[in-house]
C-alpha cells in the first residue's frame, strides 16, 4: 500500500490538489472563496515565496531511517540553512518511553543520529539532544545516547531535575501564560523537533507540537488546569522549532502514546520549517485507528492554524517526495 | 593497625559501601544481601515464625559453624554495629573503665531478648527489625546516612554547576543528584541510637546484654573447639585482663574465661604485661567458665516462660490488626508490598526490616510502612508512588531480600506479577467529573490497562481500568494530577496474582478500529464517533 498515493487521493477528493477531481463550478467557486478568506483572515500567505525557489514547503522521503532523514533535510535546503557555525542547537526527539524501536513509541535512534551528524557537519557550537522523559531517564535515553556517541559522549540527556528548568513567560499565550522550560532550550539558537509519529489518547496525535511538552517541567498542569489543546498551541508560540523532522519510519496508529498498539512500518520521514504543516501532513498521511482523518480533526492543529502559527491546508502546499531505494 | 581493628574497620567500611552503592548497582545490593544473610537473629525469626531457613541465610549458618570453632569472632571483627559500639565506647571512655560496671550481671538479658524474638515470631509478630544488629545498621546507613549524603552531594553539584558550565565540563553540569527520601528516619536513627547509648551502662553494653544475634553466637560458643582464649603458666594474676575485658568475660580468676561471653577481641592478650594470653589454636591450658551469670535450671526455665509470655503479649498488642492509615482503610485491601512479596501474613513474619529493598529501588518508592502495617512491622516496606512508578523492567528489590519475604522475580515474571490493581475515583477523576480530556493515566500506562470507554452520561471517553491487564505499577497514580488524593490509586487488590498472556509480557492490546480497543460498539468503525483524542 502506498501511503503517499492515499494522501494524494484524499487531497484530491477534497479538491485541494488542483484539477484532479471534478468539481461543480459552484463548488469550485465556494472552495476558492473559502481558501482566499481563510488565507486573508489568518494572514497566512507566506512571506517568502517558496514556490519560486526549489525548496519545497514539505519534504517527504521514503527509505531507511538515517538516509531518509538526511534527504528530507537536504530537500529543504540542507542543514546549513538552519544551523550556522558555532550556534547552540537543541534537538528534541521523543525519548519519553522505554520501548524498543519496533514499539513505535520513541524516535528512531538512527534518525536522531543523522540529524546530530548533520548539525555536527555544519560545525554547530554545541549540540544537545534533550527530553523530559516520562519513564526513568536511564531506561529511556540509552539507545539514542549510544547512537549519538560518535559525536560526543555527553549530548543526550533526560533532564529530570527542576534545576535544569527556568520560568519563561508566554506572551502570546491564550490559556497558558508561562511555563518552566529547559534552560538549554531557552538559551539555544536553533531548536529542531524530531518527534515520532504516533496516536495520542487525549490529543489525537502526538507529533511536533505535542512534543514540545517534553521541554517543560510540569506538563500535567497542561492536562488539568488548562485546556490541553489550547495550551499546546500556547507553548508552541514560545517553543517554535526552526526545523521539524517527523520520524514516520514507524507510525503507532493506535493506543498511543505509550502503546502497545498497531505499528505501521511506513519508512517515511517528513520535514518542514512549519510545525503545523508537518503535523497536519502526517495526520493526513496515515490511518489512525484504521481511519483516514483530515488534519482539522486534530484540535491543536486546528487551533494552531486558526491562530496563524502555521498551515494545515496541506493540499495547497508544495510537497517534494523522494523515494530512496 | 592491629588485625582485629583492621578487620573491624574493613567490615564496617565494606558493609556501608555495599549498602550505599546498592542504590546504584544491583551487584552491590546482592553482595549486601549476603552480608545481611550472616544475621542469626533473622534466622531465628523466620525459623520460628515460618519453620523455614531461607537460602539467603546460608551465610549465617556458615558463620555459626565457624563460631563452633572460633567463638564469637563475628561480634568483634565482622559486626558493623559492634564496630560502631566500639567507636562510641572509645569516644565516651567506656573502654578504659577499670571498675566492674553495675550491669555485669545483666548478660542474661540477651537470652531473654532472643527468647522474646523467637516467641513473638511464633505468635505472629516480627521484631528482628528492631533487634537485629545488621538490620539496625543497614537502616542507619541506607535510610538515614545515605539520604543525608545525597543531599550534600546535591548541594555540591548545584554549587559547582555554574563553574562547570563555564568550563565546559558537561558531565558535572548535567549531573543530577536525585535526593533519596524514605521517612521514619528518626525511628531508624533512634533504634541505632538506643543500641549505642548503652555506653552509659558500661562497655559493649548492647553486645553483652541485649543483642539477640550475640545470644545465638554465645550459645554456639560455649567452648570453641579450635581458637579460644588460653592462658599459660606465665600469668602473674595482675588482673589487668580482668579489668579491661569489655565483655566482662574473664575472672575473677584471670585464667578462667567465659567463652560464651568472650568475643575474641584479644584486648586481654594485648594488655597482658607478660604475654601469657593467646588465642592461637593449640598450646596453653583450657580453662573453665568464669563466674557471673548463673545458668541455673530454675533461672533458665523462668526466662523461657517470661520470654514466651512477653512474646504472646507483644504479638497481641503490636500486631497490624486494627491499625492502619487512611489509605488502607479507604482501599480496604491491606498494605501495598513490593512486587513478588509473599502474600498474606508471611511477608510481615519474614521481613527483618533491613531496608535493602528500599535502598535498591531506583525510583525510591519503597518506604517503611510506619503505622500502616502496625507498630511491629513499622520497618517493613510499602509502596508509595508519590516519588515515581514501579519500573516494569526493574527487578532490583526482588533480588536483595535475605529472608525470602520478597521472592526473586525474572524480568519476564516481573511484568506479569501484580503489585496491586489501580482504581479510579470517578467523583474526582478529571475526565469523569469535569469532562476534560486529561487521560494522563492512559498516556503513561505501560501495559495498556487503562481503557477509554464511552459512557452514556459522559461527554468524552472516560478511563476505565482493566483488572485483567493492570499490574499495579503505579505509573497512573504517580502521574495523576488530581490533589490532594489522586483520582487513580493502586490498591493491594490482587497482589501477587499473575496477569496471564497480556500486557507487557504478551500480545498487543486488541484494536478493532474503535475507541481504545474496546469492541462491541457498532457505531465506531466509519461511524460518527472519532478515535480517542480526535474531534470535529
Amino acid at each position: 500500500m502506498d501511503i503517499l498515493d492515499l494522501v494524494m487521493k484524499w487531497c484530491a477528493e477534497n479538491g485541494r490538489m488542483g484539477g484532479v477531481a471534478w468539481l461543480s463550478r459552484r463548488e469550485f467557486m465556494r472552495r476558492q472563496g473559502l481558501l482566499a478568506a481563510s488565507l486573508a483572515f489568518s494572514g497566512l500567505a507566506p512571506k517568502v515565496s517558496w514556490a519560486a525557489s526549489d525548496r519545497p514547503y514539505l519534504s517527504v522521503v521514503t527509505g531507511a531511517p538515517g538516509p531518509a532523514a538526511r534527504m528530507a533535510i537536504e530537500l529543504l535546503g540542507g542543514m546549513g540553512s538552519f544551523v550556522k557555525r558555532g550556534q547552540k542547537v537543541v534537538i528534541k526527539p521523543n525519548m519519553s518511553f522505554s520501548g524498543g524501536v519496533r514499539d513505535g513509541v520513541t524516535t528512531h535512534p538512527e534518525v536522531v543520529r543523522e540529524i546530530v551528524a548533520m548539525c555536527s557537519e555544519c560545525r554547530a557550537g554545541r549540540i544537545l539532544v534533550l527530553d523530559h522523559t516520562l519513564r526513568p531517564p536511564e531506561r529511556c535515553i540509552g539507545e539514542i545516547r549510544n547512537a549519538c556517541r560518535p559525536f560526543g559522549g555527553d549530548i543526550v540527556h533526560g533532564l529530570d531535575s527542576r534545576d535544569f528548568y527556568r520560568q519563561a513567560a508566554i506572551p502570546q499565550g491564550v490559556d497558558l501564560k508561562g511555563a518552566e522550560v529547559m534552560k538549554d532550550v531557552l538559551d539555544a539558537d536553533v531548536l529542531i523537533a524530531v518527534p515520532v509519529a504516533k496516536s495520542h489518547s487525549s490529543t489525537g496525535v502526538s507529533l511536533s507540537m505535542k512534543g514540545m511538552m517534553g521541554l517543560v517541567w510540569n506538563r500535567t498542569v497542561m492536562h488539568w488546569r488548562h485546556d490541553l489543546d489550547e495550551s499546546i498551541v500556547d507553548l508552541c508560540t514560545l517553543l517554535k522549532p526552526s526545523l521539524v523532522v517527523i520520524d514516520a519510519t514507524r507510525v503507532l496508529s493506535t493506543n498511543g502514546p505509550s502503546g502497545p498498539g498497531e505499528v505501521i512500518f511506513a519508512d517515511t520521514v517528513i520535514a518542514s520549517r512549519d510545525m503545523v504543516a508537518a503535523d497536519a501532513y502526517t495526520v493526513a498521511a496515515f490511518p489512525w485507528y484504521g481511519r483516514r482523518l483530515p488534519p482539522e480533526k486534530v484540535r491543536h492543529v486546528r487551533i494552531a492554524s486558526a491562530r496563524g502559527l502555521g498551515r494545515m491546508d496541506v493540499g495547497n502546499l508544495e510537497v517534494k517526495k523522494v523515494t530512496l531505494r | 593497625m592491629r588485625p582485629k581493628r583492621l578487620a573491624q574497620a574493613a567490615s564496617l567500611a565494606i558493609f556501608s559501601a555495599l549498602v550505599v552503592c546498592a542504590s546504584e548497582s544491583l551487584v552491590c545490593g546482592v553482595a549486601a544481601r549476603w552480608f545481611l544473610g550472616m544475621d542469626p537473629a533473622g534466622v531465628v525469626q523466620v525459623a520460628s515464625a515460618e519453620r523455614d531457613i531461607p537460602a539467603g541465610y546460608v551465610p549465617a549458618l556458615c558463620v555459626l559453624a565457624l563460631t563452633l570453632l572460633a567463638g564469637r569472632f563475628f561480634c568483634s571483627m565482622v559486626c558493623p554495629l559492634g564496630a560502631l559500639v566500639d567507636v562510641t565506647d572509645s569516644v565516651f571512655g567506656a573502654q578504659g573503665r577499670v571498675a566492674r560496671p553495675k550491669t555485669a550481671g545483666m548478660r542474661g538479658g540477651k537470652y531473654l531478648v532472643l527468647g522474646i524474638l523467637a516467641a513473638s515470631a511464633a505468635f505472629g509478630l516480627a521484631l528482628a527489625a528492631f533487634l537485629s544488629p545488621l538490620s539496625i545498621m543497614a537502616r542507619l546507613v541506607g535510610l538515614v546516612l545515605h539520604p543525608l549524603g545525597m543531599d550534600a552531594a546535591g548541594a555540591f553539584v548545584r554549587a559547582a554547576r555554574p563553574l562547570a558550565e563555564d568550563l565546559g565540563m558537561t558531565r558535572i553540569a548535567y549531573a543530577a543528584v536525585t535526593p533519596r527520601d524514605y521517612g521514619l528516619e528518626a525511628l531508624s536513627a533512634g533504634v541505632a541510637g538506643i543500641a549505642l547509648a548503652g555506653v552509659v551502662l558500661g562497655p559493649r553494653f548492647w553486645c553483652r546484654c541485649l543483642c539477640p544475634a550475640g545470644a545465638v553466637f554465645a550459645l554456639f560458643s560455649v567452648r570453641p573447639l579450635l581458637v579460644r582464649r588460653r592462658v599459660n603458666e606465665g600469668c602473674t594474676s595482675c588482673m589487668r585482663c580482668v579489668e579491661r575485658c569489655p565483655m566482662l568475660a574473664i575472672g575473677p580468676d584471670p585464667r578462667k574465661t567465659d567463652h560464651a561471653e568472650c568475643i575474641a577481641c584479644m584486648r586481654c592478650a594485648r594488655v597482658c604485661p607478660v604475654s601469657a594470653v593467646g588465642f592461637l589454636p593449640g598450646g596453653g591450658r583450657t580453662q573453665g567458665r568464669g563466674a557471673g551469670f548463673s545458668r541455673s535450671r530454675r533461672f533458665v526455665l523462668l526466662g523461657v516462660l517470661f520470654a514466651a509470655a512477653s512474646g504472646a503479649v507483644l504479638a497481641r498488642f503490636l500486631n497490624p490488626v486494627g491499625l492502619g492509615g487512611s489509605r488502607v482503610a479507604r482501599a480496604g485491601f491491606g498494605v501495598l508490598r513490593p512486587p513478588g512479596s509473599v502474600p498474606g501474613g508471611g511477608f510481615e513474619l519474614r521481613c527483618v526490616g533491613c531496608g535493602l529493598c528500599m535502598t535498591v529501588c531506583p525510583t525510591n518508592i519503597l518506604r517503611p510502612s510506619g503505622a500502616l502495617a502496625g507498630a511491629g512491622a513499622a520497618f517493613s516496606p510499602t509502596v508509595d508512588f508519590s516519588s515515581g512508578p514501579c519500573d516494569t523492567s526493574c527487578t532490583s528489590c526482588t533480588q536483595v531480600c535475605p529472608t525470602g519475604a520478597i521472592r526473586p522475580l525474572s524480568p519476564a515474571e516481573k511484568k506479569t506479577v501484580k503489585v496491586g490493581t489501580a482504581r479510579i475515583d470517578t467523583t474526582t477523576c478529571i475526565a469523569w467529573a469535569s469532562a476534560k480530556a486529561c487521560l494522563v493515566c492512559d498516556e503513561v500506562c505501560p501495559v495498556g490497562a487503562v481503557e477509554l470507554r464511552r459512557e452514556p452520561h459522559a461527554a468524552l471517553a472516560v478511563p476505565v481500568v482493566r483488572e485483567d491487564l493492570c499490574i499495579g505499577c503505579g505509573y497512573c497514580e504517580h502521574h495523576c494530577p488530581v490533589r490532594p488524593e489522586r483520582a487513580i490509586v493502586v490498591t493491594a487488590d490482587g497482589a501477587g496474582l499473575r496477569v496471564e498472556g497480556l500486557g507487557l509480557g504478551g500480545a498487543e492490546k486488541k484494536v478493532d478500529g474503535g475507541i481504545g480497543g474496546q469492541g462491541g460498539d457498532e457505531a465506531l468503525p466509519g461511524g460518527k464517533l472519532l478515535p480517542p483524542g480526535f474531534s470535529d
